[in-house]
């Protein structure tokens, strides 16, 4: 079961993502960002809730990902384990987003 | 009316004036003279020039034109009463900006009256174009008339260099002296020259004009149809030429195109930039223009300008497809490299064929950006079988470089997506995944994977891929020791496989028959190999060159043709295979047979070293078929050493400590207490393997009483003979010095990374490519920081000087390979330093603009922003600001009004 959580901060929109990141995970995260009329500048993706993630998981995060930097917005990524931060590597999404240590950095 | 002096008088000549006797000379003849040229030409300078040469009798006036002449009547007015009159012989009239008049019918109409009423008044006009002067047709019938153009005033290519301008800079500005002047000032002259023109010819132009120029600045050329297309509207071929009139572009003949001069092109594509709607915009129809003409490299440069994603993916999958079937992967990479990830994410099935090309081409550091981008753009279009072969090959990829941790990723999340595999691309996935649980020596494991992936293949009819699924078997058989079974999988594998797979699995038999000695049954497997890639024919050149060594049982001595037809086929195969970006594995291949050469040449140091370095390769890699061949070859490498008094000692201390005798390694607990180990590894890093009694003393028992300390040294010392004598070494302890003699010991690999440094710094000067082949042989016997077990004040100390010695190593290694020019092996350099020290932040500069310099935008940035986490994380800091401004002009972003 996956959980999209949505907060606006006044550094961003939150998106906090729990659960095992497949389809459905990704799903729910391009639904959460086309629920807003207007695209975030700023993008914070939350992982601390994340198990294990999958290449449909992967692609919804592409897609959200895509969508906010070609409207000239900025996505960070926070609370990633070191074997989250690895796929995010090797799947070469470190170019596209910014990943933070926390939500303080990821929202300054 | 009061008329400034400055109108009357000429300028001054600058010192640097280059003087111009021919036209001097011309413009004596003649009577009427009209220079015409753009801005920067020197009109005015000619003009000045020949008011001071001219020395006639009669008056001479000079006038400066300005826009309040254009009024009628004030032309007459300004000149006024000349003493002596204009009438008068041997008079001249000097007007300078003369265009200015151009349309001002009063103006105009005076000049062609002053003409008929003095015919023996000289008339010197200078201006970007000649007012139309009445009656000046009817005048040339009777007077000379000589006009002077830009081309004539250009500055030869010689003049140039008199102005210390280099070759360059003419063929950029074509002799235009203000833009050779301008350029004379470096960069910021071109900047300067730029908006020289920008404000002295652009700004004066009507806004069609300018559109004109706008569209052959995009296009490159100006054409009545090319012209029509860009603009959308009529454009007469009248129009199109204007600008060559106005000497701002020059006529293609080939073409049948007007070129716009380069600085011209520069200085509209500046200005276009900063309307990016509108560049975009003709950028666009520059390449649906080009596209429709068969331009598809021009077309697609001009989509990508346009940042029309769409179309520029569009037209690179066509041209890329073209480019790999071509075979051109050089081009193909260029293309790749330009195109935004956004792109590349658009056309995957094209990036990953890229990449498998890239791969098999030796070029793997392209393979991995390719196959990155090829897993985004599946991963974004969940299309899975893509993802999973590109996951695959990524992971094969990071193999090759011996690059772990990455490869355990990716082939893990490979693993993970799995389960949506069927058919054939499920059993090809067996296979990759069981050769990967090989690599992590989970060989029994590896092996039921590849035996399920060649049982699947087979009942699906996919021979190719039980083929490939019994290459992947046979290693896992070699790590088992099953080498028999390990040939009958590889002989069933060539039964199944065709091209290059086919070769692929003849090698890699030949390979294994040729370690257990079988050169009959290895011959007919080379002589009928065809060798697909480079990096086969490599390898097919050096195990040929083994075939041609001594067999392991042959009586006959090595003839001196036999090693020299092994020599030539080794550098055939160095030739086939450069070093720069060689992968690991191909490094071991090479390693072995050099060792073997250098054993048939009776080198045994050498021989020694190389085997060593192929061992190591071969335990990096993992692949148990090389480890097996390093083996075998380290283990001959013993020889003379063996047959008198046993195994000679290879020892390796950088990265791990390590003792091997015989090709096999020593296990521990030949030393008994870590204390023996400890003075072994300390008389092994001291010169000639010796130290004094007290030295020993004061390092290993420093608190304990002297007669105490002296007894445990005794004792130490017999426990070390002990375990030396099981090896067939020995320790000599007679008088002060405890040594243990250096024939005993066969190999030490700090010694031999020392020897290459020495090598490397002695070379450098002279031998830029020697040196670089020294450094890169350190470097790949630096295994890691000295005995990093050891935990004690002396190994600490000499710790720290190796780390110094390995980092005088890349510097020397960034330094040679700047000396040959290759920017890949200064910035391999480059990184190993700033992994080695991260603080180093002008190394990391520099290797930067390396990066940006070859194209690698994207390593770029992404090393950028790791640095940039870890200076926060670990520091506390931001990096400086030079180096976020090197990153910035790697990445310039568009200029907006």
């Amino acid at each position: 079961m996956f959980d999209v959580g949505v907060r606006e901060m006044s550094g961003g929109l939150v998106l906090d993502l729990s659960g095992d990141f497949g389809r459905e995970g990704g799903e729910a995260v391009m639904r959460a960002a086309q629920a807003r009329s207007v695209l975030p500048g700023r993008l914070v993706l939350n992982f601390s809730g994340v198990g294990t993630m999958n290449s449909a998981g992967l692609g919804g995060v592409i897609w959200v990902v895509r969508a906010v930097t070609r409207a000239g917005g900025q996505v960070r990524v926070y609370g990633l384990t070191d074997h989250l931060r690895r796929i995010l590597h090797v799947m070469g999404l470190v170019e596209y987003v910014t990943i933070c240590a926390d939500e303080r950095s990821a929202l300054a | 009316m009061t008329i400034p002096p400055e109108k009357r008088s000429p300028p001054a000549l600058p010192e640097a004036h280059v003087n111009r006797p021919t036209l001097l000379a011309d413009m004596d003849r003649a009577q009427v003279i009209l220079v015409t040229a753009l801005a920067g030409y020197g009109k005015s300078m000619l003009l000045a020039e020949h008011w001071r040469h001219a020395s006639g009798p009669g008056p001479k006036v000079w006038y400066t034109v300005d826009r309040a002449d254009r009024e009628d009547g004030r032309l007459a007015a300004a000149l006024g009463p000349v003493e002596g009159g204009l009438g008068a012989a041997g008079a001249a009239l000097y007007l300078d900006d003369a265009h200015l008049l151009e349309g001002a019918e009063g103006a105009c109409r005076f000049l062609g009256e002053l003409l008929r009423q003095t015919p023996s008044l000289r008339l010197i006009m200078a201006g970007r174009g000649a007012p139309a002067i009445v009656g000046l047709q009817r005048i040339s019938l009777s007077r000379e008339v000589l006009t002077i153009t830009g081309e004539q005033l250009a500055f030869t290519e010689e003049e140039c260099k008199r102005l210390g301008a280099g070759e360059s800079t003419y063929a950029l500005t074509g002799g235009w002296p203000a833009a050779v002047a301008l350029l004379g000032r470096g960069a910021s002259g071109l900047q300067a020259l730029l908006e020289y023109i920008a404000g002295e010819v652009l700004d004066a132009l009507p806004a069609e004009r300018l559109d004109l120029l706008a569209a052959a600045a995009v296009l490159g050329e100006s054409r009545p149809d090319a012209a029509r297309w860009m603009l959308g509207c009529e454009v007469s071929a009248g129009e199109v030429a204007w600008a060559g009139r106005e000497q701002l572009a020059g006529y293609d003949p080939g073409r049948d195109a007007w070129r716009l001069h380069p600085l011209i092109r520069e200085c509209v594509r500046q200005r276009l930039r900063r309307t990016p709607e509108r560049w975009r915009a003709l950028s666009r129809r520059a390449a649906l223009w080009e596209w429709e003409r068969g331009n598809g490299a021009a077309a697609l440069e001009h989509a990508l300008a346009a940042r029309d994603e769409g179309l520029a993916a569009t037209y690179l999958d066509v041209l890329g497809f073209r480019l790999l079937r071509a075979g051109d992967l050089a081009q193909l990479g260029r293309y790749l490299d330009k195109a935004p990830a956004a792109v590349l994410e658009s056309v995957p099935d094209l990036v990953l064929e890229a990449a498998e090309g890239f791969r098999r081409a030796l070029q793997p550091r392209q393979a991995v950006r390719a196959f990155h981008r090829a897993v985004v753009g599946y991963a974004g279009v969940h299309r899975h079988e893509g993802l999973l072969r590109a996951l695959c090959g990524l992971g094969r990829t990071h193999a090759d470089l011996g690059e772990w941790e990455e490869a355990g990723t990716a082939f893990g999340q490979a693993e993970a997506e799995m389960d949506g595999a069927q058919g054939p691309l499920r059993a090809e996935m067996l296979a990759v995944m069981g050769e990967w649980h090989v690599f992590r020596g989970r060989a029994e494991a590896g092996a039921a994977l590849c035996a399920e992936a060649a049982a699947r293949g087979e009942s699906e009819g996919d021979r190719a891929g039980a083929g490939l699924a019994r290459l992947g078997l046979a290693q896992a058989l070699v790590a088992l020791e099953r080498t028999g079974e390990a040939r009958a999988a590889l002989t069933a594998a060539r039964a199944d496989l065709q091209g290059a797979a086919l070769c692929r699995a003849a090698l890699t038999e030949a390979l294994l028959l040729l370690t257990e000695g079988a050169f009959d049954d290895a011959e007919p497997l080379l002589r009928n190999a065809v060798a697909g890639s480079p990096a086969q024919q490599a390898v097919r050149c050096w195990l040929k060159a083994r075939l041609a060594l001594p067999r392991p049982d042959a009586a006959a001595a090595l003839r001196r043709e036999d090693l020299a037809a092994a020599e030539a086929l080794w550098r055939e195969g160095e030739a086939a295979a450069p070093v720069a970006d060689r992968p690991p594995g191909l490094s071991c291949v090479s390693s072995i047979t050099a060792a073997w050469l250098a054993l048939a040449r009776g080198e045994w140091e050498n021989a020694r070293e190389h085997a060593f370095m192929a061992s190591r390769l071969a335990d990096e890699l993992r692949l148990p078929l090389l480890r097996l061949a390093a083996r075998r070859v380290l283990a001959a490498c013993d020889g003379p050493f063996q047959q008198e008094v046993g195994a000679a000692l290879h020892v390796q201390c950088l990265g791990i400590f390590r003792v091997q005798a015989g090709g096999q390694d020593l296990p521990l607990e030949v030393w008994g207490r870590p204390q023996v180990r400890a003075l072994f590894q300390f008389l092994l890093v001291q010169p000639g393997f010796a130290a004094s009694r007290d030295a020993l003393l004061d390092l290993f028992w420093p608190d304990a009483p002297p007669a105490d300390a002296r007894g445990r040294l005794r004792v130490a010392l017999t426990r070390l003979r002990r375990a030396l004598t099981q090896v067939g070494a020995d320790l000599d302890t007679a008088g002060d010095l405890v040594r243990i003699p250096p024939d005993r010991v066969g190999f030490v690999d700090l010694l031999a990374f020392r020897s290459h440094l020495a090598a490397a710094r002695s070379r450098l000067p002279d031998d830029p490519e020697g040196a670089l082949a020294a450094c890169k042989a350190g470097r790949l016997l630096y295994g890691g920081d000295l005995l990093p077990d050891l935990s004690a004040g002396w190994a600490d100390d000499l710790r720290r000087r190796v780390r110094q010695e390995l980092m005088e190593l890349l510097r020397l290694w960034r330094g040679a390979g700047a000396r040959v020019g290759s920017n890949a092996e200064a910035a391999a350099a480059l990184e190993e330093m700033v992994a080695l020290e991260p603080e180093r932040e002008e190394e990391f500069r520099e290797l930067l603009r390396l990066l940006l310099q070859m194209g690698r935008r994207g390593d770029a940035l992404r090393r950028y922003r790791r640095y940039v986490t870890w200076l926060k994380r670990e520091l506390g800091l931001d990096p400086e600001p030079e180096t976020a401004a090197v990153l910035r002009e790697g990445f310039p972003r568009p200029r907006s009004r």
